[in-house]
C-alpha cells in the first residue's frame, strides 16, 4: 500500500515537472518570438515576423539583415548559452554534490579564457581555439579538484577554495598572455574573444558551437539519472553497479564543454549556471533527471530576457554581465536564505 | 521521450541558424569605387559617400579639415572647437561607446562605417550587415597621414587630401631647417609622460616622433614595449633625468605638472629645476593626440627647447595658419587654453 502511494507520489511529481518544464517552453518560445521584434532599428513586429517566415517583399534589404543576421542569431545564442550554463552548473553541483559550484567558481571559465588566448597566441584557426578554450577549462576544472585530493579533504569549502585558487592563478595567466601579446592584432583579438558579447554573434559562430552543444547536452542528460546515484555517496552507487570515476570524469568533460563553447561564443557570463539549479530545485525538486531540463530551459528564458533587456533598454548597449551580476547577487542571497528556513 | 524533444529542438534551432545565412545579398546602390583600407581589405563604396557612422572618435578632425563634418551621422564622443567647426556635432547620435551597438547602427544605415583596423573581428562583423567597414590606424604619424589620403579618396576629397599632407610635410621641413642649425652639443634630452607619472612614450610612438622632429633626444627612445605608454617607473625617469618633461594633456590623467614641481623627491631633476616640466597644449585641441594638429605640437616643443633658434612668437603664427589651413577658421589662444 506504501509502496502503491510512492509510485503515485513520483508518478505525481514527474507530471508536475512536465507541466512546468511546458510552462518554461511555451514561456521561452513567447519570450523569443517578442525579443525578435523588439530592437533599436524601427521595425513594425509583424515586419520582423514576415521576415522571419520569408513573406516581406524584398525592398528593404536592411530589414531582413537586421532580423535575420542580428536578432535571431542572438536570440539562438542567449538561448543556447543560457541553457549550457545552467546545465553545466547543475551537473557540476550534482556530481560535486556541492550546490556552491558552477563553471566560474570552479575556474572553467577562466581556464577556458587562457586555452584560447594561448591559441590567439599562436595564431591558431576558430576550430583549434575552441579546442583549445575547451582544453584550458577542462585542466582549470582538473587543477581545482586536485588541490582538495592532496590535501585529502574532501569538504566542500575545500572545493570552494580550491577554484577560487585555480580561477585566481588563471587570471593572471591571462593577464600576463595580454601583457606580452602583440597589441595591434593577438591583443584585440584576446580581448575580443574574452569579453565576448551576444552583440556581434553571427551564424557560423552559432553553428561552430551547436553540435559540440547539442551532443554535451544529450550526454548530460544520459547521465543524469547516473548523476543522482553518485549524489547517494559514493560507496553507495557503486554497489548499485555504477563505475563512479568514469561517469565523474564523463560529466565534468560534457559540463566544461558546455562552458567552453558558451565562453567561447559570449564571453564569461557569471551567475547563470550558479542560481538557475537552484530555481529549479524549488521548481521540481533536487533530482538531477527532473532538475537538468528545468534548468537547461530556465536558464535559456532567463539569459535571453535579460539579453533582450540589455540590448533595448539602454541607448549604449551595456555588458550583460552587469545585468546577470545585478540580479544574480541578490537572487543568490535570498535562495540561500530561503533554503536556510527549509532546513531548519 | 525527453531525448527526442531535446533532439527536436536541437534541430528547430539548427534550422533558424541556416535562416540566418540566408539573407538576401544588399548590393551598393548607385556607381561603386573600391578603396583599400588601412587593414589592407579591399572595400567597395558607392561613389557619393553621403553618411558616415562610427564608434572612436580619432577621425573626426580628419573628416573636418577634410570638410565632410556634415556628413557625420554618430561618434563615439566629441570634444573642444569640434563642435565649433561642425555644429552638427552638437547634436549627434551615437552606435554605441566602447561596444557597438549593431541596430542603432542599422538603423542609421550609412554609406561608410569607419573603425580601427586593429579591430577586424568588428569590421567584419559590421560588413555582414551590409554596410562599408573601413579600417584605419592612427598609431603614427604617417599611418595619421596616410588616413588622411584613404579618407579624401572615400569622400571624393583627393586634392584636399593631398594639400593636407603637403601642408604637414612643409611643417616638418620647417622643424628640420631648424634643428639642423642646433650644434649636437645643444641638443636637448626630453620624454613625454602619460596619464601617470611614471608611464612614458616608448620610441614607437607618435609623442616620441614628435620630440625628434623639435630636435630633442626621447630617453625613452629604446623602451620597446607592445604596450602603448609603456610603464618605466619613476626611478628609470630619475636615471634618465632629462631636460625637459613634457606632460600630455589627457583629461584622464593623474596628476599635474605642478604636482611633480612641489614634490620634495623631484627637486634634484634638471627639469624640476629649470622649470621645465610641461603640459602639451591645449585644452580644447589636444597637440599630441593622433591628428594634424601634431604639427603645432612638435613646433610649440621646438620652441620651448630652443627659443634661440624659433621664438615662441614665430610659433605662435603658425596656430592661426594651422587653424585656417585646417578648418577655415581661428581660435584665440586663450579659448585654446594655450599658457605663455
Amino acid at each position: 500500500m506504501i509502496i502503491q502511494s510512492e509510485r503515485e507520489l513520483e508518478h505525481k511529481h514527474k507530471r508536475q515537472a512536465r507541466l512546468i518544464n511546458i510552462a518554461l517552453l511555451i514561456l521561452l518560445f513567447t519570450t523569443a518570438l517578442i525579443a525578435l521584434c523588439i530592437g533599436k532599428y524601427p521595425l513594425k513586429p509583424l515586419s520582423a515576423l514576415a521576415v522571419l517566415f520569408g513573406k516581406a517583399n524584398l525592398h528593404d534589404v536592411m530589414d531582413y539583415h537586421v532580423v535575420l543576421g542580428l536578432r535571431l542569431p542572438r536570440i539562438i545564442a542567449s538561448i543556447i548559452c543560457g541553457a549550457a550554463l545552467a546545465s553545466s552548473g547543475t551537473a557540476y553541483q550534482g556530481i560535486f554534490k556541492n550546490p556552491l559550484v558552477s563553471s566560474e567558481f570552479l575556474g572553467v571559465s577562466q581556464g577556458a579564457c587562457v586555452g584560447a588566448a594561448i591559441a590567439i597566441l599562436l595564431s591558431a584557426s576558430a576550430a583549434q581555439i575552441q579546442l583549445f578554450a575547451f582544453l584550458g577549462g577542462l585542466l582549470a576544472v582538473g587543477l581545482t579538484l586536485l588541490i582538495p585530493a592532496l590535501m585529502r579533504n574532501n569538504s566542500n569549502l575545500m572545493l570552494v577554495l580550491s577554484g577560487i585558487i585555480i580561477g585566481g592563478a588563471m587570471s593572471s595567466v591571462l593577464g600576463f598572455i595580454k601583457y606580452i601579446a602583440d597589441p595591434e592584432t593577438e591583443l584585440a583579438a584576446i580581448t575580443y574573444w574574452q569579453m565576448g558579447s551576444f552583440s556581434y554573434i553571427t551564424s557560423d559562430q552559432l553553428a561552430s558551437v551547436l553540435l559540440p552543444m547539442g551532443l554535451a547536452s544529450l550526454c548530460l542528460f544520459g547521465l543524469s539519472w547516473r548523476i543522482d546515484i553518485l549524489s547517494l555517496g559514493e560507496s553507495e552507487a557503486q554497489t548499485l553497479g555504477t563505475n563512479v570515476p568514469l561517469v565523474r570524469i564523463f560529466t565534468i568533460i560534457c559540463a566544461t564543454l558546455l562552458t567552453a563553447s558558451s565562453v567561447s561564443i559570449a564571453g564569461t557570463i557569471s551567475w547563470v549556471g550558479l542560481i538557475i539549479p537552484h530555481f529549479g530545485r524549488i521548481l521540481v525538486g533536487t533530482g538531477n533527471t527532473r532538475l537538468l531540463p528545468t534548468a537547461c530551459l530556465g536558464g535559456a528564458l532567463f539569459l535571453l530576457t535579460v539579453d533582450t533587456v540589455t540590448r533595448t533598454a539602454t541607448a549604449a548597449e551595456m555588458p550583460i554581465s552587469i545585468l546577470t551580476g545585478l540580479i544574480g547577487a541578490p537572487l543568490y542571497a535570498w535562495l540561500l536564505y530561503k533554503r536556510r528556513m527549509i532546513i531548519n | 521521450m525527453l531525448r527526442k524533444t531535446i533532439a527536436a529542438l536541437l534541430l528547430v534551432l539548427l534550422v533558424f541558424t541556416t535562416a540566418c545565412a540566408k539573407i538576401p545579398q544588399q548590393t551598393v546602390a548607385g556607381t561603386v569605387k573600391t578603396v583599400t583600407d588601412q587593414a589592407g581589405r579591399q572595400v567597395k563604396l558607392p561613389d557619393d559617400v553621403e553618411t558616415v557612422a562610427m564608434m572612436f572618435s580619432i577621425p573626426t578632425s580628419l573628416l573636418l579639415a577634410l570638410g565632410v563634418g556634415d556628413r557625420l551621422v554618430a561618434v563615439g564622443a566629441t570634444w573642444g572647437i569640434q563642435t565649433l567647426i561642425e555644429p552638427s556635432l552638437e547634436t549627434i547620435g551615437t552606435v554605441g561607446r566602447g561596444q557597438l551597438d549593431m541596430e542603432s547602427l542599422a538603423a542609421y544605415n550609412p554609406d561608410v562605417f569607419l573603425h580601427k583596423a586593429s579591430d577586424p573581428a568588428t569590421l567584419e562583423v559590421v560588413a555582414k550587415l551590409g554596410i562599408p567597414a573601413l579600417g584605419l590606424t592612427t598609431e603614427s604619424t604617417a599611418e595619421v597621414l596616410e588616413a588622411i589620403t584613404v579618407l579624401g579618396e572615400v569622400f571624393n576629397r583627393q586634392a584636399r587630401a593631398a594639400e593636407l599632407v603637403e601642408y604637414y610635410h612643409s611643417k616638418m621641413e620647417l622643424a628640420n631647417r631648424i634643428v639642423a642649425q642646433i650644434p649636437a652639443d645643444e641638443r636637448k634630452t626630453a620624454i613625454v609622460m602619460g596619464s601617470e607619472i611614471g608611464k612614458v612614450a616608448g620610441g614607437n610612438m607618435l609623442q616620441s616622433f614628435m620630440i625628434e622632429t623639435a630636435g630633442g633626444i626621447n630617453c625613452a627612445q629604446d623602451v620597446e614595449s607592445q604596450q602603448a605608454w609603456p610603464v618605466v617607473g619613476t626611478e628609470k625617469i630619475f636615471a634618465w633625468n632629462p631636460d625637459f618633461i613634457f606632460c600630455t594633456n589627457g583629461s584622464a590623467s593623474e596628476y599635474e605638472a605642478a604636482d611633480l614641481l612641489h614634490d620634495p623627491t623631484w627637486q634634484n631633476m634638471n627639469a624640476v629645476k629649470n622649470n621645465r616640466v610641461l603640459l602639451v597644449p591645449t585644452d580644447k585641441d589636444s597637440w599630441e593626440y593622433p591628428s594634424l594638429s601634431t604639427c603645432l605640437g612638435f613646433l610649440w616643443m621646438l620652441c620651448q627647447m630652443y627659443p634661440e633658434y624659433y621664438s615662441e612668437a614665430d610659433f605662435l603664427q603658425e596656430v592661426d595658419l594651422f587653424y585656417q589651413t585646417a578648418y577655415g577658421m581661428t581660435f584665440n589662444l586663450e579659448f585654446l587654453g594655450y599658457r605663455t
